[in-house]
């Protein structure tokens, strides 16, 4: 019952922030200079080509009115249209969002083990020239800006060994085999930054874990000593790294912008960077929105996890 | 351990080696010639010819319709929906004949009311198109069908370039009663290829050939397949492992890993934008021509080409107009002075210096190292130029027509355009508060001048008053680098970038 309350209230509060979070957009978006009607026309732009394209797209009315405007059609479930081609939103998102979530989906597929098999050999080989040679390599890793990642992963299994496609182009025609090809250069990019940072935290985690009495106490049972690392330490060193993990996929949300754009994939990321270009306000808001519900929705889900395992918190 | 790591090590293997296998089912435009464009234009793309609002538009519209006339890098006009035009002796009234038996891609007959249509349409303000301001030398009532394959264009004055100045880039002839809310979407021209696949922002355009297109035996191609990337090092690897067949503009910075290939050619074209400084002529300290002068002379043409262009384009003579271009009052671009430089600014009371901010954006590729190249060029003659950088996709909203000197660029046009396109009193985009009547009359009197030679040698007196006394500084003509995958020909770039011609391409 009081969970039940407590959700409600993290709920409404929720609401009030992606209230909150849309007015900060569209208030950034007055400030920005230019509006919709000169990025369409660009350099063509007449005085009176702008007034009537500025009068169709009804962008004289006070920013106060379009605000609310915009925000009576949002609350009746009508995200609007596409100031610049006129399209329904849910048109022009639909695809992006399946074409991001896949992307998504498959990036956390390779992460996994590519966070699990270093740190596992590391920490089995802890101190030894491998363990060294894969920490010089995290570090690296670490410390490479995620464009530039995907520029060399590009210039790696594109030019020097072409195997796959530079430019990731996927639409409804494509097989499921094209995904595939598409997608791994820009997946693996996002798999290879959320892992390094997982592979460092699950390494000190593990030695830490087989320094322990119950480990040691299980190989003095005499189970092979594979069975200790995979059954007895992997699991609780796994604990804290999902912190790292619920991070990640807040970095996701922000690293699917940069990726996209780099390999053209048509996603959710690439179409906010195109929208913002275009100040097209609509599809914006709707691309902010959406970005906003998942991370809001990601830390409620945490905070209604935390108050379920811990009964202190459920007082409040 | 080693068995485990062999596994995965083996799997990944099996995976890269299945991944490069060809894919088992052909995906739409996958048999298409794959063309890759740069220019971008997202959500706003249209099908509609009086849009046109970037290049990236030109890839599927110069392949779905056609204009009246097509226009080469010299300016000279080539038949296209028109088969001969003339003009009565008065120079007012143009009368174009038209090809017969043209027809649309969806089937219906093109003649002489789809233009008429064409044109008039640009008129309805409710339109928005860029067209009037590069068609104010019409009027609606002065375009008229005199029968189903005549149209003539009647004007106030003489309007001797008439021809070239009807093939710009939003004049691609579409159907009578077509109207905006349908062209956007779907076109309906009487080009070599017909739409296929077009969705405004949409990961591919394909073009599927018009088997019935006037032009016999054209176009070659089955399908073309356009695509667009921003990012130079995708564009690269794409050509460079045969993904893509046409790479319609290559970033200088990218151009020398392409040099080796032998599977990749690359085309280069003529002078296609020009790269300019542009000052206020009426604002300190450039109201004075000596200062002007001067800004000009530190200008070492030869090494901007190589260090800003990396070679890829030709020096420029201050003016509008190509220097090998007849219309070009010199022969050979000026060359760099320094101690008459120093010499003007201190004729102008500037001998101990002169100190100035220039704005600059990366809204042409560029045009951030010409800005930075000149203010070194500057320093030995004693001017202190501190170079601005702004946000490139606000440039031209926010700085431009707004700061008092600026780096700025167009694209080619023909010289009666060109010269006036920014400099005249009426001019839209007045970059350099150039206003001078006796200039505007020189440039009236050549666009008006039928005697070829008369006008020609006009255009050289008018390019050279800009040059010498006018806020412009041209150092020098970009040209655009195009790849093309070994195997595909019959593409020819054409300078103006929008000018695209897909008639002849295509792969072996």
């Amino acid at each position: 019952m009081i969970v039940l309350r407590l959700l409600v209230g993290r709920v409404l509060l929720s609401l009030v922030t992606l209230l909150l979070v849309s007015l900060l957009i569209f208030l950034i978006l007055e400030v920005l200079p230019g509006d919709v009607a000169s990025r369409i026309l660009g350099r063509d732009a007449t005085p009176e080509v702008l007034a009537t394209l500025r009068a169709q797209l009804q962008l004289d009315d006070p920013a106060a009115v379009r605000y609310l405007r915009w925000l009576a059609g949002v609350l009746q479930g009508d995200f609007g249209k596409a100031l610049t081609s006129s399209r329904p939103i849910g048109q022009i998102l639909g695809p992006r969002i399946f074409n991001t979530i896949l992307l998504s989906a498959y990036a956390f597929l390779i992460y996994i083990p590519l966070a699990l098999v270093p740190a596992l050999i590391q920490a089995v080989n802890r101190d030894r020239p491998i363990d060294h040679a894969l920490s010089t390599v995290t570090l690296v890793l670490l410390s490479v800006p995620d464009f530039l990642l995907a520029t060399l992963l590009m210039i790696g299994f594109v030019v020097m060994i072409p195997v796959l496609p530079a430019i990731s182009l996927v639409d409804d025609t494509s097989t499921v085999w094209q995904y595939v090809r598409a997608m791994t250069l820009p997946a693996v990019t996002l798999a290879i930054v959320m892992a390094v940072y997982a592979v460092r935290m699950l390494r000190d985690n593990l030695i830490e874990v087989l320094d322990s009495e119950y480990v040691r106490m299980a190989e003095l049972k005499g189970l092979s000593p594979r069975l200790v690392l995979l059954r007895h330490a992997l699991p609780n060193a796994l604990v804290p790294t999902l912190n790292v993990t619920a991070l990640n996929l807040a970095y996701l949300i922000g690293g699917v912008v940069i990726v996209e754009k780099v390999f053209s994939y048509p996603g959710f990321g690439s179409l906010l960077v195109d929208s913002l270009q275009l100040r097209d306000l609509p599809v914006i808001e709707a691309t902010v929105m959406i970005a906003a519900s998942v991370y809001i929705g990601a830390n409620l889900l945490a905070d209604i996890g935390a108050i379920l395992l811990n009964p202190r918190l459920r007082s409040g | 351990m080693s068995r485990s790591l062999l596994i995965p090590a083996g799997a990944v293997a099996a995976l890269l080696v299945s991944l490069a296998a060809p894919p088992a089912f052909a995906a739409a435009g996958d048999e298409c010639v794959k063309v890759l464009g740069y220019e971008w234009s997202g959500e706003k793309q249209s099908m509609d010819p009086a849009d046109m609002q970037s290049g990236d538009d030109a890839y599927h519209i110069f392949a779905v319709y056609n204009r009246l006339l097509d226009v080469d890098d010299n300016f000279n006009t080539i038949p296209e929906l028109a088969e001969s035009w003339s003009v009565s002796d008065d120079g007012l009234t143009w009368t174009f004949k038209l090809r017969q038996g043209v027809k649309f891609h969806d089937g219906s007959d093109f003649d002489a009311n789809d233009v008429v249509y064409t044109f008039t349409r640009f008129f309805d303000t409710t339109l928005a198109s860029g067209a009037p301001a590069v068609l104010a030398f019409l009027t609606p009532e002065g375009i008229k069908a005199v029968d189903a394959h005549t149209v003539t264009f009647a004007t106030k004055e003489p309007v001797v370039e008439l021809p070239v100045l009807i093939s710009n880039k939003f004049t691609n002839i579409v159907a009578e009663g077509a109207t905006h809310e349908d062209l956007r979407l779907k076109g309906n021209g009487t080009g070599p290829f017909m739409q296929e696949v077009f969705e405004p922002n949409g990961p591919v355009r394909i073009l599927r050939k018009n088997p019935n297109y006037w032009a016999a035996g054209l176009p070659k191609a089955d399908c073309i397949r356009v695509t667009v990337a921003q990012e130079p090092v995708a564009a690269v690897s794409a050509i460079k492992a045969g993904e893509v067949d046409l790479v319609l503009n290559v970033d200088p910075a990218v151009i020398e890993s392409l040099k080796g290939d032998a599977n990749v050619e690359l085309l280069e074209t003529g002078a296609s934008n020009s790269m300019t400084i542009s000052m206020w002529v009426d604002t300190p300290p450039f109201d004075k021509i000596e200062v002007r002068q001067a800004l000009k002379l530190v200008v070492d043409r030869q090494a901007m080409v190589d260090t800003v262009l990396l070679g890829y384009g030709e020096t420029a003579a201050d003016n509008p107009v190509p220097v090998p271009s007849p219309a070009s009052f010199v022969k050979e671009a000026p060359k760099r002075d320094i101690a008459k430089a120093k010499e003007l600014l201190a004729k102008a009371g500037h001998a101990d210096g002169l100190k100035f901010d220039l704005y600059t954006a990366e809204g042409v590729p560029g045009m951030v190292r010409m800005a930075q190249v000149y203010a070194e060029m500057a320093k030995e003659a004693g001017i202190e130029i501190n170079v601005i950088v702004t946000p490139a996709d606000s440039y031209w909203d926010d700085t431009w027509l707004k700061q008092p000197i600026l780096t700025s660029a167009w694209s080619m046009r023909p010289p009666g355009e060109g010269l006036a396109v920014a400099y005249t009193q009426t001019a839209k985009w007045k970059e350099t508060h150039w206003e001078r009547p006796d200039y505007d009359a020189m440039l009236l009197k050549a666009n008006t001048t039928v005697n070829s030679e008369e006008r020609i040698k006009l255009y050289q007196d008018t390019g050279r008053l800009l040059a010498e006394e006018g806020g412009l500084i041209i150092p020098m003509f970009v040209h655009q680098v195009l790849a093309l995958r070994k195997g595909c020909s019959g593409y020819e770039p054409r300078a103006q970038n929008f000018n695209l011609n897909f008639e002849n391409l295509a792969c072996e």
